[in-house]
């Protein structure tokens, strides 16, 4: 298990979660995807800090899930009153900012 | 307390009293007028108190305060006083007669609706023109002038429900406007040829050295001198009311008498004479600049005097006498002597104030300002024809009134100098004569048409007269000619040919008007059917209030419309409708690509990295 291992694995990680958010139709599979976002984030530090024997990076991905922890709070908050509000949780109907 | 101290303190009291009367309540409005007059009577108090070592025959030492105002690099600008004999002078002559014109006031204007507007007008005057004499460089006097201006407009609008009165007093403002836009770049000029950049001042006695070296410097300076005092003299055009911009104050007239005494005759219309005695230094440097100005002033006062003998109206008979005599001044200065011109018009203070304070009973007991509705006043007004005809005898130039001796130093002086003005000002005596004489016989003497029962004004009205006549009658023994040049004086001796010239057009004046205007009406009218054309010019001012409508309305007004067409047309149309709608097209466009999907700008945002990315890893690499 090389260092290459990891980062290609987290790249991998990372595509998935960005595609997730890009191309689903739920605001929660959304949200999902965002948290497999960040958790390729924290894979590549813990990584690096265990390659380069250096603390700092496990230290940044516990300050990452604390984020992640509350993003999700607030994130799952918003959908609840986002169905509440329009009865659907499809970001394509959510246009009232449109142009 | 120093002088300086004192000057100040001259400049202080008129403003603070313009400050206060507003804050007084109406019920108590009589409180508001005294206190106009208490800051007169303590600026005068306080130039008497400097001017102490004049009235003791010792010579006057001038002085020079100031305090930094604005230091721009180029422009040291300073906010100060400068006391000379030529402001001494002057500050005599503004509060003085100011003081008795306040003075006057108070009962001349009891029963205005505007009491408290008229005495916070007339302190503001008072608080500007002080500010004029007083003022130690150009700039600051021309802050004061334009104050002038402003409660000169005021005053002239005292009552503004009358439309004569608000348009005169808009006349008056726009006319002044036309000369200080002038004057303002004669400034300006007289700035730049002041000495190196960095040590730039418009302070008179840095001026009186900067300017002489400048046009010792090099022969082509000379225009550039001539141009920038022209300039300078259309301020004085304005002010002084000369041809050709002497049509507001015949208007003027429309404002309350006292307003006309004191502003429209003794003292602001004086301020353009002042303001050339005190550039004098500069003016003679420019022999060709000082020739226009003795020419206008010539021109102007025999041009004021000939429409003063057609005038019906009072206070515009006495309006063009103001005009006239002004024309003495200027030409006087414009001849070669500031201090002569002062001369005049210090005992044209007194008498011109006096007349018109005698107009202002005359109009107050009346209510009536045409002279062919009055007559036979002499027996009905005693002290006020008295008084009245003192003045007029002084404005005649008779011995041994103060008219007599300064007239006769300005005739003396033009039959040195200039001929041909010397024969302009001598039939002018006759034309003043001619006009006194025809308001005196008219108005004055004869039988009365007025039915009311007729009564002197109170004490407070004529104690000012009183006051003023004196001064008309001795006021050529009191050495004021000595005050601004000692030795001038004896250095020439008046020809006894100008003086007896002089008296003789004026008798001769006299008698023509006392024949013609005691003759027959028969005769009167024969002689005007013979004189129509003449009259009929004369009437209608030489149609110069017709020449300034055709300018206005014929090269002004199209000009100012196609101005407001191209601002209307190009301005908002051209620039500023297009540049909205330029930004409105584009936000039309732009704003299809805001979709309202959450997804679409993240793919935006996710393309985007990975470009940055790529710029600043891949494309490094391998370059």
């Amino acid at each position: 298990m090389t260092l290459n291992h990891y980062l290609i694995t987290s790249g991998i990680l990372f595509a998935i979660g960005a595609f997730g958010v890009l191309g689903r139709r739920n605001v929660i599979i959304i949200l999902l995807s965002i948290e497999i976002m960040l958790n390729a984030a924290n894979l590549s530090f813990v990584a690096f800090a265990s390659h380069l024997n250096d603390l700092g990076g496990q230290v940044i991905s516990l300050f990452v899930i604390a984020i992640a922890a509350s993003e999700v709070a607030i994130g799952l908050a918003i959908a609840v009153i986002l169905f509440r509000e329009q009865g659907t949780l499809d970001p394509e109907k959510m246009n009232l900012m449109k142009g | 307390m120093t002088a300086a101290a004192s000057a100040w303190w001259i400049l202080f009291f008129p403003l603070a009293a313009f400050l206060l009367i507003p804050l007084i309540p109406e019920k108590k409005r009589t409180l508001g007028g005294w206190l106009a007059c208490a800051g007169m009577f303590c600026a005068f108090a306080l130039t008497v108190k400097i001017a102490w070592p004049i009235f003791e025959g010792q010579p006057f030492h001038s002085f020079h305060a100031s305090i930094e105002w604005i230091l721009i690099p180029n422009l040291q600008l300073e906010f100060g006083v400068l006391i000379d004999s030529l402001s001494v002078l002057m500050l005599l002559v503004v509060t003085g007669v100011g003081s008795a014109i306040f003075y006057y006031s108070l009962e001349y204007m009891a029963q205005d609706e505007g009491y408290r507007r008229y005495f916070a007008g007339l302190s503001l005057f008072a608080f500007s023109m002080i500010g004029i004499v007083i003022s130690a460089n150009l700039l600051q006097l021309f802050i004061f002038w334009e104050l002038v201006g402003l409660s000169s407009y005021l005053l002239i609008g005292h009552w503004y429900q009358k439309n004569e009165a608000a348009d005169a007093g808009k006349k008056a403002f726009l006319t002044n406007r036309v000369g200080d836009f002038g004057f303002l770049i004669g400034i300006l000029l007289l700035w730049t040829f002041s000495g190196a950049e960095a040590a730039r001042s418009l302070n008179f006695l840095n001026l009186n050295v900067t300017i002489p070296a400048f046009a010792q410097a090099s022969a082509s300076h000379g225009i550039w001198i001539t141009l920038a005092m022209l300039l300078v003299f259309s301020g004085v055009l304005g002010k002084s009311a000369q041809f050709p911009l002497h049509v507001w104050l015949p208007d003027a007239m429309e404002g309350p008498t006292p307003v006309s005494a004191l502003i429209h005759a003794a003292t602001m219309v004086a301020a353009g004479v002042y303001l050339l005695a005190r550039t004098f230094p500069l003016f003679s440097l420019s022999p060709a600049a000082l020739e226009i100005v003795a020419y206008l002033g010539g021109f102007t006062a025999i041009f004021a005097a000939t429409q003063a003998i057609v005038q019906n109206d009072i206070k515009r008979i006495l309006a063009y006498s103001t005009l006239s005599q002004l024309g003495y001044m200027v030409m006087a200065i414009g001849l070669g002597s500031a201090a002569i011109g002062m001369y005049h018009l210090t005992t044209h203070a007194f008498f011109k104030a006096l007349l018109f304070l005698g107009a202002g009973s005359v109009i107050h007991a009346t209510h009536e300002q045409d002279i062919w509705n009055m007559g036979g006043l002499a027996k009905k007004m005693p002290v006020t024809s008295v008084t009245f005809f003192i003045a007029s005898f002084a404005l005649v130039g008779f011995w041994p009134a103060s008219g007599f001796f300064s007239k006769d130093e300005i005739l003396s002086l033009a039959f040195l100098e200039n001929k041909f003005l010397f024969w302009v000002a001598a039939f002018t005596v006759f034309l003043t004569a001619l006009y006194m004489s025809r308001l005196i016989v008219v108005a004055f003497l004869g039988t009365s048409k007025i039915r009311k029962k007729l009564h002197e004004p109170t004490q407070k009205m004529l104690l000012p007269l009183a006051a003023l006549a004196v001064l008309s009658l001795i006021g050529g023994f009191l050495g004021i000619q000595n005050i601004l040049s000692p030795a001038s004086h004896s250095s020439h001796e008046t020809p006894v040919f100008v003086v007896a010239l002089a008296t003789a057009f004026g008798i001769l004046g006299v008698l023509a008007a006392w024949f013609f205007y005691r003759s027959s009406r028969k005769i009167q009218n024969r002689f005007q059917t013979a004189f129509a054309p003449i009259r009929e010019i004369l009437v209608r001012k030489y149609y110069m209030d017709d020449l300034y409508d055709l300018l206005l309305r014929y090269i002004q007004q199209p000009f100012a419309q196609f101005l407001s067409w191209f601002e209307r047309k190009v301005i908002v149309e051209g620039l500023v409708n297009h540049t909205a709608a330029f930004a409105a097209f584009s936000g039309f466009c732009l704003r299809k690509l805001q979709t309202g999907r959450i997804q679409t700008y993240l793919s935006v945002f996710f393309f985007g990295v990975v470009i940055l990315v790529y710029c600043f890893t891949i494309a490094n690499l391998h370059p």
